[in-house]
């Protein structure tokens, strides 16, 4: 199969999107002619002329209002942010008005709008460039988020996405921007609330998204030279979340260590230890569930803070054996 | 909790002990590593200390009992506190007859004082992972029962499963034939390893089951009644009760083949039964011989007595030891052992010293030859050969030579192929000196010569490497001076 980025599958899927649905737009900051912050627009003014690649003046409440507002007339806008800490700068219209019309127009009105931002950090890029702020909107009902951690999730994950009639936050890791993986040639779609597996293991689950499943595969990996078998868990989509495969896999291996690079203090793996607690799989446990995130501090900007401010190998690895 | 005192396992040999005498009183402090008990074992006599400081709580067996390694035997804790039921009935006790707990098969067995503590520590709270706590709900399985491996001191899933798995512990062949017969396992006695149920002991069990309930109630132990089967079991059916098939059959053939006797074995003799057959079958081995001149030595051997007091005199077999500690020294691959799929090569010279007694055989190990003189190990050599003779021999003497010495040279033995005592890479059997007439600057003259046998691992060592070997033997034992330095 060939390989592309995760930054051109990103791309594709949007193109292929445009192509076969005249709604679908794309707007966003500096997407024409500067390709977006980090390039994943390149060739897409060419391709569908200004009318539907549309940048708006640097104002995040008055574009995603816009998106809103022409989502809700018949549009299937895709929205940019070039950073996902700006969404703080327009959560009324994200969380009061995109999460809300749906419900409060008793279903008659949908808002199929995508909102793609890049989070997280691992840039050099400091505190109002790095967060991981998943849990935020997770916990707003009515919004779907969504993770993705190789190409070939994210294009089949945001095709879903777009043709999805109400809004999605669609979560890019910066760091992964450049990763290749396979991708093909055909049309597919992935399923929303719908984990993968991603390496199968009997002593202990890793379970995980984002930019900390390369590094839980890597964990795995060593573990397994020594004879330990991890089983790796990505969520892909964090709401709806794929329950099933989280109490399946502690069921199947008995100890379960929960990582993410979002701040760990109240962060989304809260909820996916309460997830097991609270179903039949507390019966299987047979250590107590570890939580790996972020320290709890804005992110620094010296690189050897901000690497260590994160999951890293080393803290992944001693979380395992302090459980196994 | 009371901590378990077990039957201790001196060697990869030892499989049971015999409790000779307790040295503590139930009720009795003892302290970490004060001897409670004296134990004896197929090779040797020792004092088994006390794994904590507290209060001896329990002896499970009186004294002459032999046990299984590893079983537990005693508990010592804190005053008053209740310690566990003994779950495993000592079942390799047959040999001396006692320790059978007739009709106690499963649960109390204390030797004395203490009530059913099964009620009591109930009440105590198992700290157990939420998947111990179900595995043990769906065995139906008392978590007091299960030793925990958790690092908090929590019963884990697996140890639960482990528990499972050992109680009651049995063969796959027993398993399956409990099975066929709807025998319970928790009714029979083993008397394999550590209790372990083998077929053998289902054949009284499952004529037991069928037809008498008496023997469930009082829970009696079956079929270790070999010794004293009588002839009369020819009529097994008849009789009905405790006689299985193969007693009959042993009863039979006893009388067709005039059977004077049938003799147990002792401990030792077992022993050496499966370690002689087990290198026998497993070594590909080859014994080569060189005949060595020992006028010499012997001439050099008396020099070195003279004046010496008669039980410090070295011997030629000190000589002997001496001259193989310097070529194994030399020749590294003597010091190897084989584990199946690599070489590993030692580096300190123990050499074994075959001891023949007058019902078995043992080998002390000289250690580190290499850095003693003649004296030192004349001197060490003679107090092992004694202690051995006398059953006085620690753990630490025997075991982990790199070669063994055996020395029948006192007996007119011409030549023999000696058997490796395992894992070593060789052994060196030492014949008579043997007086021969030989030309000497054109002069007939008497010389001693002497046959060594080295027989060697040929997966270890090939033909040509044991030659130079050999010969190096020869030239210290020819020109003994050398062995001096």
């Amino acid at each position: 199969m060939r390989e592309i980025t995760y930054r051109e599958a990103i791309r594709e899927a949007m193109c292929e999107e445009m192509r076969r649905d005249e709604a679908v737009y794309f707007m966003g900051e500096d997407i024409g002619a500067y390709c977006g912050a980090f390039g994943v627009s390149r060739g897409m003014l060419e391709e569908f002329g200004p009318e539907r690649i549309l940048e708006p003046p640097i104002s995040e409440a008055a574009f995603v209002g816009a998106g809103i507002g022409s989502a809700i007339t018949g549009m299937r806008p895709i929205v940019e942010l070039m950073f996902s800490d700006f969404m703080a700068v327009c959560y009324d219209q994200i969380i009061n008005q995109a999460a809300k019309m749906h419900f409060m127009f008793a279903g008659k009105v949908n808002v199929p709008m995508v909102i793609r931002t890049a989070a997280g950090g691992g840039t050099g890029a400091a505190a109002q460039h790095s967060q991981s702020l998943e849990q935020m909107y997770c916990h707003v009902p009515g919004l779907k988020v969504v993770a993705p951690s190789t190409p070939y999730d994210a294009k089949g994950l945001l095709k879903t996405a777009i043709r999805d009639n109400n809004t999605v936050i669609f979560l890019e890791q910066k760091l992964l921007y450049n990763k290749k993986g396979p991708v093909p040639e055909e049309e597919y779609t992935l399923p929303l609330g719908k984990a993968d597996i991603c390496r199968e293991g009997k002593d202990v689950s890793l379970i995980t998204y984002g930019r900390m499943t390369p590094l839980c595969l890597e964990v795995a990996g060593y573990l397994s030279q020594e004879g330990i078998e991890a089983e790796v868990l990505d969520l892909r989509t964090l709401s709806p979340l794929d329950t099933g495969a989280i109490i399946a896999t502690a069921k199947k291996t008995h100890r379960v260590v929960v990582v993410h690079e979002a701040v760990q203090f109240s962060g989304f793996g809260g909820e996916i230890v309460s997830t097991i607690a609270d179903s039949e799989a507390f019966y299987y446990l047979d250590a107590p569930v570890k939580r790996v995130g972020g320290l709890y501090c804005p992110v620094p900007f010296s690189p050897v803070l901000e690497t260590n401010a994160f999951p890293t190998r080393e803290r992944v690895e001693a979380a395992v054996r302090e459980i196994l | 909790m009371a901590t378990e005192v077990q039957m201790p396992k001196n060697g990869m040999d030892m499989t049971e002990g015999t409790i000779i005498r307790w040295l503590k009183k139930e009720g009795e402090p003892v302290e970490k590593n004060e001897p409670l008990m004296e134990i004896e074992t197929d090779k040797i006599t020792m004092e088994a200390e006390s794994p904590i400081s507290g209060i001896l709580l329990g002896r499970l067996y009186e004294e002459g009992t032999t046990v299984p390694v590893l079983t537990p035997v005693a508990y010592v804790g804190e005053a008053g506190e209740e310690v566990p039921a003994k779950t495993m009935v000592c079942a390799a006790a047959e040999e001396k007859g006692a320790g059978i707990d007739e009709g106690d098969a499963g649960d109390t067995g204390f030797t004395k004082g203490t009530e059913s503590p099964c009620a009591q520590i109930d009440e105590k709270e198992v700290a157990a992972t939420p998947f111990a706590r179900k595995l043990a709900a769906d065995y139906a399985l008392d978590l007091h029962r299960v030793t925990p491996g958790g690092s908090h001191g929590e019963v884990r899933g697996q140890d639960v499963e482990e528990a499972r798995n050992t109680m009651p512990k049995a063969t796959p062949l027993a398993r399956a034939m409990a099975e066929d017969l709807g025998v319970d396992l928790n009714l029979v006695a083993g008397s394999g390893y550590n209790g372990k149920i083998v077929s053998a002991d289902l054949n009284p069990a499952a004529q037991e089951d069928r037809e008498s309930t008496d023997a469930k109630e009082t829970g009696e132990t079956l079929g270790r009644s070999e010794s004293s089967a009588p002839l009369r079991a020819c009529s097994a059916e008849e009789e009905g009760r405790g006689i299985s098939v193969r007693e009959a059959v042993d009863a039979a053939m006893a009388e067709i083949e005039e059977v004077m006797e049938r003799r147990g074995v002792s401990g030792m003799r077992r022993v050496i039964a499966e370690r002689m057959s087990a290198s026998h079958r497993e070594i590909p081995s080859v014994t080569q011989n060189i005949r060595i001149d020992v006028t010499d030595l012997l001439a050099l051997r008396e020099a070195v007595n003279r004046g010496r007091e008669k039980n410090c005199r070295i011997s030629v077999n000190d000589f002997l030891i001496k001259a193989v500690g310097i070529a194994v020294e030399e020749q590294e691959r003597f010091r190897m052992t084989w584990e199946g799929t690599q070489f590993v090569l030692h580096g300190r010279i123990h050499i074994g010293m075959a001891v023949g007694m007058e019902d078995g055989l043992l080998v002390p190990v000289l250690r580190d030859v290499d850095k003693k003189s003649l004296g030192q190990i004349s001197g060490e050599a003679r107090e092992l050969a004694k202690k051995a003779r006398e059953g006085r021999l620690r753990p630490d003497e025997v075991g982990d030579a790199r070669i063994t010495i055996s020395n029948i040279g006192m007996y007119g033995i011409h030549s023999f192929t000696p058997i490796i005592n395992q894992p070593e890479a060789a052994i060196v059997g030492v014949c008579s000196p043997e007086e021969e007439l030989a030309l000497l600057n054109g002069q007939v003259t008497v010389r001693k010569k002497m046959m060594v046998c080295v027989t060697y691992d040929h997966r270890i060592l090939n033909a040509t490497e044991v030659c130079r070997f050999e010969q190096r033997l020869k030239a210290l034992l020819e020109e003994p001076l050398a062995i001096l330095l």
